[in-house]
């Protein structure tokens, strides 16, 4: 497919990076820290139950909760609460799990590969962390979906994938065979824009048409990165509201997600992902495999020794950080938060000082550059008055949270931290009112089991009080008859 | 906060605020200029006391509110928006009526709804109507375009003094003979009586050119990247059909197009008073209907009412759909 077969996206941004950008390609490996941390929250936010006990010995890939499992051997020490990488800056319950050092694993040997993949706890790598098995069977369900590879990444300041498709073309290729495979499709597109010279070369190298992978380049245009973005523009359909791929019969995975599918498949769990990380000006960048869990400031440490000029980065800012790249990502104070598999890309150094913002003007400069056609001014009204219903009116979860409106709007308003802001009042409240709705569930359980009892209870002492009586009639009757033939005696 | 928010970060063009309003700003000025130079002194005493008062009364307002006075001024919006509106009036046009307006845009206009950004009308409109209401005759007596301009003559500056204060009888029997209604009113009842019109004679050029350089304004506008072209272009295409669709059915109204067009404050209204931000829709097919709407409805105002000019009324009624025609279209879109 060449570029004329691409379809226009609606929107968006063509952004421009430093060019004298070193952005180093190599996979460095984060060294195995003694702690881990592992918080128990889905991409829903959901809390789940441990099934471990405290001072319990775990191996590497033995689940912890559903859909947690641990990524690397050692001793479960603690329950505490304990910060993680979320813009809220709030604690969740985590388990701490002290390492042995051994890197002990177990094996992953289900039978149907959708166990093992969902076994090997893959999420997505890219964008919300998806678990990769239920987005799967979705997609099955639909027959032969389209399988889209995305490895359009597209925000300045992330190349983790980049580096990824630089040093392992081969890998990268044989794990979307696998995935065609598995899905029973004829081939897979593979999305990349068209700036990532040395990761193509690297690819076409290994010939991918003997790996039905069907390369398909874009023009740079920031977020096609983001899935509803790039189904627009590989095939034309815009997502509804309420849609997402599956529901088109698109199947659309990241890159790194693919390799995570196929080492599950071969067995291997999905502990670890690759980070990058880059200076706050986009000058310098590495990537470095981390295993889950990791905390923020030990993994910053590894990355200052082995790159002077994000040590110096760092010397300069010490107490912040940004969590994503420059247009999504979100500060947080750098502590010993956990690298999730969300965590794609950490910025370090002093950030640009944010201008105060003024009010909206209505200027609709936000709405041109949306990629996903919302109307973020109306939306940004809605959160700050924490209108949760009319931001669902204009869309709220139509937003890829990308930061195009931030970058244009005249008044400096953080629109997509707002709408973050946002999205996480509204998931909280749904929580609180699926809470309530279990809670009232219980209760009417409760009242019906209680109405029930009492009920039976009625009738079975209406049916004793009936047998009684006819008991005591019975008696009666006997008494009678005794009577009667007592009467009758004499005369007889 | 991500840290993207610096200006020009990542190779984006970001306009400021303050910008586009003094963009603006900058692409009146030849209008401007232009009708100071035709109308004389009157005009700029207008401009000068207008944007005084609205500074004035924003000031205070922000002060009641209790919000930041300086960065709010500083933005330029109360500027322009009195700016606009001492445009729109004629040059004898008394002080009291004046500063009643302008004082009227300033608190109904703006920030009874809140201020900048919240205010469902057109700012400059309101002030405009509250005074076309309230002081018909006054806002419809125009002096003869050439008449007392001379700048450098201190009897007329005492003329249009004496006239500002003391309104047109201050010149006692003369002042008919340097006042004419709108230019468009005059036009209109020319042709009702059915005199024949000789369009060129009617044609004054000062008119002609006021428009042609609020044109000019807006495509600089329009390169400048400050302005879309939906609205303006969507306006002025609605109001020639309009026209166009009078002339068919009516042909007592015979004015051509092109004079049409460039007569009134159709020019000015569709590059600088529709495509205001704050009160316009966002999305680009609620952008066409909107500015469709402003041009029909100014052409029907125009010719069917007693009103001399349908260009605010137009854009006032057109600004009450806004939020219905952003949510209509953004979820049509969508759904
Ligand atoms: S870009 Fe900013 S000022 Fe303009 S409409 Fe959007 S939020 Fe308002
Ligand atoms: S952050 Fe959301 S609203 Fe803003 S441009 Fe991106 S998708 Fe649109």
């Amino acid at each position: 497919m060449n570029h004329t077969d691409i379809h226009p996206l609606s929107g968006g941004l063509a952004l421009s990076v430093p060019t004298n950008a070193h952005i180093d390609a190599t996979l460095h490996t984060a060294p195995l820290a003694p702690q881990l941390y592992l918080p128990l929250v889905d991409y829903s936010r959901t809390v789940l139950q441990p099934n471990v006990t405290l001072g319990q010995s775990v191996l590497a890939g033995q689940s912890v909760a559903r859909g947690i499992i641990a990524p690397s051997s050692g001793t479960i020490t603690a329950y505490i609460e304990h910060s993680w990488p979320h813009p809220s800056n709030t604690q969740v319950p985590t388990l701490v799990l002290q390492s042995d050092g051994q890197d002990r694993f177990i094996p992953i040997d289900h039978v149907h590969p959708l166990e093992r993949i969902e076994a090997a706890a893959v999420h997505g790598l890219g964008g919300a962390g998806f678990s990769t098995a239920a987005k799967i069977r979705k997609a099955c369900e639909f027959g032969r979906p389209t399988l889209v590879v995305n490895a359009v990444e597209c925000e300045p300041g992330i190349a983790c994938d980049d580096a990824l498709m630089q040093q392992q073309p081969r890998a990268v290729l044989e794990a979307c065979r696998s995935l065609i495979e598995l899905l029973g499709v004829y081939s897979a597109q593979f999305a990349i824009e068209d700036d990532k010279q040395l990761a193509l070369n690297a690819l076409q190298a290994c010939e991918p048409e003997q790996y039905a992978v069907d390369i398909v380049t874009l023009p740079v245009i920031y977020p096609s990165g983001a899935e509803a973005p790039l189904i627009q523009r590989l095939t034309g359909i815009a997502l509804e509201y309420d849609q997402r791929a599956a529901d088109v019969g698109v199947v659309c995975l990241n890159v790194a997600t693919v390799l995570s599918i196929h080492n599950a498949l071969q067995g291997r769990p999905a502990v670890d992902r690759i980070v990058s990380i880059t200076t706050q000006d986009l000058h310098h960048s590495i990537n470095i495999r981390t295993r889950f869990g990791t905390p923020v400031n030990a993994l910053m440490t590894f990355a200052a020794s082995i790159n002077p000029a994000i040590a110096t980065a760092l010397q300069q800012n010490s107490s912040t950080i940004t969590v994503g790249g420059p247009l999504s990502g979100f500060q947080k104070t750098l502590d010993t938060s956990p690298i999730l598999a969300t965590t794609n890309a950490l910025l370090v150094g002093p950030a640009d000082p944010v201008p105060t913002p003024s009010a909206c003007i209505r200027c609709a400069e936000c709405t041109v550059a949306c990629p996903v056609n919302l109307l973020p001014q109306e939306l940004y009204t809605a959160a700050v008055t924490e209108d949760i219903d009319t931001a669902n009116r204009y869309l709220l979860d139509v937003c890829v949270l990308c930061g195009c409106c931030d970058l244009v709007c005249p008044a400096d308003i953080p629109l997509t931290s707002w709408f973050r802001f946002a999205k996480d009042a509204k998931r909280q409240r749904q929580q609180e009112q699926t809470a309530a709705t279990l809670a009232r569930a219980r209760s009417d359980n409760h009242n019906e089991r209680e109405t029930r009892r009492a009920q039976e209870k009625a009738e079975a002492d209406a049916a004793r009080r009936a047998q009684a009586a006819q008991r005591k009639e019975s008696a009666a009757d006997i008494k009678a008859a005794i009577a009667r033939a007592k009467n009758r005696r004499p005369r007889s | 906060m991500s840290g993207a928010l610096t200006h020009n970060r990542l190779g984006v063009k970001r306009l400021k605020t303050s910008t586009i309003m003094s963009s603006v700003m900058l692409a009146l000025i030849p209008g401007s200029i232009l009708m100071v130079y035709w109308l004389g002194p009157g005009v700029l005493m207008n401009l000068t006391v207008s944007v005084l008062v609205a500074v004035a009364c924003e000031a205070l307002c922000l002060r009641c509110r209790q919000r930041a006075i300086t960065p709010m001024i500083a933005d330029g919006s109360i500027v322009l928006a009195a700016w606009l509106l001492a445009l729109c009036l004629p040059p004898a046009f008394p002080f009291g009526p004046l500063i009643v307006g302008t004082l009227a845009m300033c608190v109904l206009g703006k920030h009874l709804y809140g201020g900048l950004g919240q205010n469902l009308f057109n700012p400059a409109m309101v002030g405009y109507a509250v005074l076309l209401v309230s002081f018909p005759t006054a806002m419809t007596t125009w002096t003869q375009p050439g008449e007392l301009t001379a700048f450098n003559d201190t009897a007329n500056w005492g003329s249009w003094w004496a006239l500002k204060w003391h309104g047109v009888s201050s010149l006692g029997g003369s002042w008919d003979a340097i006042t004419q209604a709108t230019p468009l009113d005059h036009l209109r009842s020319l042709e009702r009586q059915s005199l024949i019109v000789d369009v060129d004679a009617l044609h004054s050029p000062p008119w002609r050119a006021l428009s042609l350089a609020w044109l000019a304004g807006g495509l600089y506008l329009l390169v400048r990247g400050i302005i879309r072209w939906h609205i303006p272009v969507a306006m002025l295409v609605a109001a020639a059909l309009t026209h166009l669709a009078y002339r068919f059915f009516f042909p007592e109204y015979s004015l051509p197009l092109l004079p049409a067009l460039f007569y009134g404050a159709l020019m000015l209204g569709a590059f600088f008073i529709a495509t205001d931000p704050v009160t316009a829709p966002s999305s680009v097919r609620s952008r066409l209907c909107y500015g469709a709407g402003i041009g029909v409805l100014s052409m029907v105002i125009r010719t069917s009412s007693n009103y001399p000019e349908g260009v605010a009324f137009a854009v006032l009624l057109m600004n009450a759909t806004t939020p219905l025609l952003d949510r209509w279209f953004v979820l049509d879109k969508r759904l």
